[in-house]
């Protein structure tokens, strides 16, 4: 993507609109929802162009990509393909060419054009690669919407979510991650499902994967794994290959390379917030939500260096990492993580299995989102209550902070942990600086980066690190 | 009760036709906003965003594109009734508060923002003995679901604004150079012909054209931000910042050969000297930005944009 230069840049931030311009929230509202018309949307539009601040609002405020697919009044239909998650495609894009290297010389001589040719194209397509498996299931959602060259209903079947994606190869224009990261990307994943996809070969997503992928008509590189709805994917997966290539490199000179997408690989979970990210996180996000196991070993991008609070949205513009996954304290004080964007939460208790070097896999119980986030209701919510009967006693937790897999939490009698594996294994910390030793209850967290962090405490002790908690040092 | 504005004939004739209707459909009744209240409400909303001047149709328009159902809600709850209260917080606290964890990425900041903006929309403070809610300046144009998001994404804007100006001295030593003072290089100014033809170039942009530039490059939101920002797909906008980022080059480099530089000239002149650019960048980034934008909305929501 063309750049601009730099000095026009500073010209077209020089210009600012007047103070007393700015719209009301309900204007902004409607504007982003797209309820205003003609003259007023062109009135907020004119203030949009010249005012930062308010920009930054009608981003900020925009809802996470699966309301958008659920129908808003007056939002139009295509909202829902925006949503489609890029990195998805970067992934299908690998298989596709994968497959398209191989469907090409097979199915040149048939029509590219209809997936209702799959029928036919399945009976000959050769056994090798792909097995013969039963493919009405798959096609007859697929079969009434005849590829127009852009786009192709979803089959919603597999998808619970919100997020129906339809247009794929709409997005398949967005792909702009070569294969090899994205390979790289999925193939962390543990063998059990969502395995990375190789290329060349034969890498695979797991039937479940691959399931969901092909419900959404997305042809898939797939191994040869047995299961029912897999096969069937291949089988479109060849006959889409082959109109996917044609429109992926097609695509491909209006591709618009986005640098910044391509750091994200996998974050999971945690649904859209701003940052570069935001499109890209859907995808795993939704196959994510559905696999905790995987999701739990997947993500393995770098930290999110954005726990700061103080400036949380310094780092909107250039980072994209969020944590994943989600980590919160109930009201009685007890940690809790979700892989699913907060709809599931359980418990987690450090204290069981922490050790100073990392012990074994801490308890994991599954309770009901224990008024999961934050009661409003209450301001400070009782922490007395221990959580739960275990050998150590658990401290009764008030902080917590997370970036990636790197997490630390913080409770009564100056309790502290950390986990790097996203609460797998724990290790408790103590700060100390010889005699000098952290008192009080930890109630707040703070990590700019793996490395550098801050912990108050009830006693109004800071202690801050600079080498991710191995040394500390007592502010005075 | 916010000043009362002149009610035009057509916006009452418009209220009056449609009030059996809207009623209806709003339920107000059901959560205690009387008929003649809702009838105000809807003159006052009307009268705020309708031009002097609009005719019976064009306000009877407006009406039926108002989302009556929530500012029903809103405003019996800004007026105070429990029904109302109670339907408020079953729809929407939740949402609140999973939002301001999704814009403020941080429990302590999110819960922070949240209970703010609860307190607000409760109406803690009174003015003239009337408890003041924020909810009774929602006047239904858009969700109240996304209200609840611009409102908190507005108050998060400010203290991001606000904290960005104070954090310094402190900050500095520890983490070392992210906030460091600019350094003292000498800043070559611009050439002036290079400085006209840029401002020539940015002002024959539409507003809409701007818009996406400046976000995209400025605020650096993704293209798929910037989308939904605008309810376009991504595409369109993938498309249309490359074609601006390729066109406005060239308008400024024919403009600036126009004015007698060579065209290698021009382009040294537009493409250089980032160094020197760099620290006017960081410059106009370390300046205040005007204090808190919206802060008056929060004193004073009936206030008028």
């Amino acid at each position: 993507m063309e750049n601009v230069p730099q000095f026009v840049l500073k010209r077209l931030k020089d210009t600012r609109p007047a103070a007393d311009s700015h719209p009301d929230a309900d204007l902004l509202t409607a504007f982003a929802e797209q309820s205003l018309a003609g003259d007023e949307r062109a009135r907020v539009m004119d203030h949009l162009a010249l005012c930062g601040d308010c920009r930054d609002v009608v981003a900020i405020a925009l809802p996470a990509t699966e309301i958008i697919a659920s129908p808003v009044i007056a939002s139009p239909a295509r909202t829902g393909w925006m949503t489609w998650p890029t990195l998805r495609w970067g992934v299908v894009a690998a298989g596709i060419l994968a497959v398209a290297a191989v469907g090409v010389l097979q199915l040149s001589h048939r029509s590219p054009q209809n997936l209702i040719a799959s029928n036919r194209i399945r009976a000959t397509a050769p056994p090798a690669t792909f097995s013969q498996a039963p493919v009405p299931q798959a096609s007859a959602p697929q079969a009434p919407a005849p590829q127009d060259g852009t786009r192709r209903q979803a089959a919603v079947a597999h998808r619970p979510e919100t997020l129906t994606a339809d247009k794929i190869v709409g997005d398949a224009k967005t792909i702009r991650r070569p294969a090899a990261v994205v390979n790289g990307a999925l193939a962390r994943p543990g063998s059990g499902s969502g395995a990375g996809i190789a290329a060349g070969a034969g890498g695979g997503f797991s039937s479940d994967h691959a399931a969901r992928v092909s419900a959404q008509g997305a042809p898939s590189a797939a191994a040869g794994q047995p299961p029912n709805s897999a096969p069937e994917t291949r089988q479109q997966a060849k006959v889409g290959a082959m109109s996917e290539a044609v429109e992926v490199q097609s695509a491909a000179g209006s591709v618009a390379t986005d640098s910044s997408q391509t750091q994200i690989a996998q974050n999971e979970a945690n649904l859209p917030l701003n940052g570069r990210n935001v499109s890209n996180m859907s995808t795993l996000d939704v196959v994510k939500a559905k696999e905790p196991v995987v999701g739990q070993s997947a993500s393995s991008a770098a930290p999110a260096p954005q726990l700061a609070a103080p400036s949380p949205l310094q780092t909107a513009p250039q980072l994209m990492l969020r944590a994943s996954p989600r980590w919160s304290i109930s009201s009685s004080g007890m940690l809790q993580r979700s892989f699913d964007g907060g709809n599931t939460w359980a418990t987690i208790d450090p204290a069981l299995n922490a050790t100073p070097i990392g012990g074994p896999i801490a308890k994991e119980s599954t309770g009901n989102a224990d008024a999961a986030r934050f009661s409003p209701a209450e301001p400070n919510p009782a922490r007395q209550k221990k959580a739960e009967a275990s050998p150590n006693p658990s401290p009764v937790f008030r902080a917590v902070a997370a970036a990636g897999l790197e997490v630390w939490a913080g409770g009564s009698g100056g309790s502290l942990y950390h986990t790097s594996d996203g609460g797998n294994r724990w290790t408790r910390v103590v700060p100390s600086n010889a005699p000098t030793v952290l008192t009080g209850d930890v109630i707040l967290i703070q990590f700019s980066d793996t490395q550098h962090g801050k912990i108050a405490t009830s006693t109004a002790e800071l202690w801050t690190t600079s080498d991710a908690g191995q040394t500390w040092r007592k502010q005075q | 009760m916010r000043d009362a504005k002149p009610i035009s004939a057509s916006v009452q004739s418009a209220v009056s036709e449609s009030l059996a209707e809207l009623q209806a459909k709003s339920g107000c009744e059901k959560i205690g906003l009387t008929a003649e209240c809702f009838a105000t409400i809807l003159c006052d909303v009307a009268a705020k965003y309708l031009p002097a001047g609009s005719t019976h149709a064009e306000a009877r328009a407006f009406l039926l594109t108002l989302r009556v159902e929530e500012l029903a809600i809103a405003r019996a709850c800004a007026a105070g009734h429990n029904a109302a209260w109670e339907m408020f917080l079953t729809r929407y606290r939740e949402k609140l508060y999973q939002s301001a964890l999704r814009i403020a990425r941080e429990d302590s900041a999110a819960r922070d923002l949240a209970d703010t903006l609860y307190a607000e929309l409760y109406g803690t403070s009174t003015r003239e003995g009337e408890r003041v809610s924020k909810l009774a300046s929602f006047t239904g144009r858009g969700s109240l679901e996304g209200w609840l998001r611009t409102v908190l994404a507005q108050e998060f804007v400010n203290r991001y604004r606000r904290t960005r100006r104070l954090v310094s001295l402190d900050e500095e030593g520890e983490e070392g150079a992210q906030f460091a003072a600019p350094e003292p290089e000498p800043v070559l100014s611009p050439d002036a012909r290079l400085e006209s033809a840029t401002d020539a170039a940015l002002a024959a942009l539409s507003s809409e054209e701007r818009t996406v530039l400046s976000a995209y490059f400025l605020d650096g939101r993704t293209l798929a931000e910037v989308a939904r920002m605008l309810g376009v797909h991504e595409s369109t906008i993938s498309r249309k910042v490359d074609k601006l980022a390729k066109s406005l080059r060239k308008k400024i480099l024919s403009n600036m050969m126009q004015q007698g530089m060579a065209r290698r000239q021009a382009e040294e002149a537009l493409d250089v000297d980032v160094r020197d650019l760099r620290v006017d960048i960081r410059r106009s980034l370390a300046q205040d930005s005007p204090p808190a934008t919206f802060s008056q909305k929060r004193e004073n929501p009936a206030v008028e944009p």
